[in-house]
């Protein structure tokens, strides 16, 4: 007999916690829900709405299914479906957080995370982009990152290591 | 009549010895007490899973322990760091608040809020990380859900044993270490 275990849950709750969870709170003001002032710095918003699950460096936990976004996390950008991909994640969707406040974390992750990998170092996510590319959520996440993840490698481009739904 | 019946019963016999030696060959009694350990063991995993860790009555009980609106002491659950801490008091259980009781791991996830500082009326980022891999100290036991959300919101929810992503998810106790400024 092989007894359930704990190794199930995590591999089976956790993500699908992130994955399912719903936009509730999508522009609701900050500093009153989460006890962050608008105007924090956008490092300390990436600490308090994705670093208990991402890390504070972003290298997630493979154990429980959090993909590593060092230090490629950038490549999604590559592809024209990227960025649609990146901001529609459950991290991102499950955090319930701004369109702004979203764009500034993409942002503090793609500089701090994966500045080497992007194909533009200009490159900024804007609310209004954030708020556009939330309006129709793409119906399978894993089959997008799949096909994004097809269409790069034909062109020589890699994603960030440890998705663990390859 | 008696003759049939007689085969029958000597059929019957052997078909049951076949079956009952069958069974002695293949397993032992140590198979048995394997199994049976495997099954007690995961009734006793069980009810670790995710939910409410820890009788909240008896955290409730505990909670009033403290006379002040923040206590300094970080062995009583109004301490300010513990706004949103439900769980066991790593500091009653031989660690400290950032540091895990010998024999124990911190959690490789955690949730992380935020609570105020009555000294500094600052607000900080607390990462609500728990022990692993030792079982339940039965220390002090504390219930605070300041800004936490409910389950389906999983980085916002204290209620989750977040020893799951560890090699041993025993959940042992919890500490609260200041990870940032609000």
């Amino acid at each position: 007999m092989k007894p359930i275990t704990l190794k199930f849950f995590s591999r089976a709750l956790l993500p699908a916690a992130l994955l399912l969870s719903a936009p509730t709170f999508a522009n609701s003001n900050l500093s009153s829900i989460h006890g962050i002032a608008d105007d924090a710095p956008v490092a300390n918003k990436y600490a308090l709405f994705c670093g208990g699950c991402h890390g504070l460096d972003g290298k997630g936990e493979i154990e429980a299914d959090v993909p590593m976004m060092p230090p490629r996390i950038g490549a999604f950008l590559y592809d024209e479906e990227g960025a649609w991909y990146m901001v529609n994640v459950g991290g991102v969707m499950s955090a319930g957080i701004s369109d702004q406040d979203a764009a500034d974390i993409m942002n503090y992750v793609i500089t701090s995370f994966g500045a080497e990998s992007v194909p533009n170092s200009t490159y900024r996510f804007t609310a209004e982009q954030v708020a556009k590319l939330r309006e129709n959520p793409p119906e399978d996440l894993v089959k997008l990152r799949r096909d994004i993840s097809k269409r790069l490698e034909k062109r020589g481009i890699a994603l960030p290591d440890h998705y663990p739904w390859n | 009549m008696i003759e049939i019946l007689s085969k029958l019963k000597d059929k019957l016999d052997s078909v049951a010895e076949r079956s009952v030696r069958r069974q002695a060959t293949n397993s032992g009694r140590r198979s048995f007490l394997a199994k049976a350990g495997q099954a007690m063991v995961g009734m006793a995993v069980v009810p670790m899973l995710p939910y409410d860790r820890f009788g909240e009555a008896a955290a409730a009980e505990f909670e009033q322990k403290g006379d002040s609106a923040f206590s300094a002491d970080d062995q009583q659950c109004d301490y300010w760091r513990y706004c949103a801490l439900s769980g066991t008091l790593c500091t009653c259980c031989g660690g400290s608040v950032t540091d895990c009781p010998p024999g124990s791991d911190i959690s490789k996830v955690s949730w992380i809020g935020t609570c105020e500082n009555p000294d500094d009326e600052k607000s900080y980022l607390i990462s609500y990380n728990d022990c692993c891999g030792k079982m339940s100290c039965n220390g002090c036991r504390c219930s605070n859900h300041e800004r936490e959300r409910p389950g389906y919101r999983l980085g916002l929810h204290n209620g989750i044993n977040w020893c799951m992503a560890n090699n041993k998810n025993a959940y042992h106790c919890t500490v609260a270490a200041i990870v940032g400024t609000a």
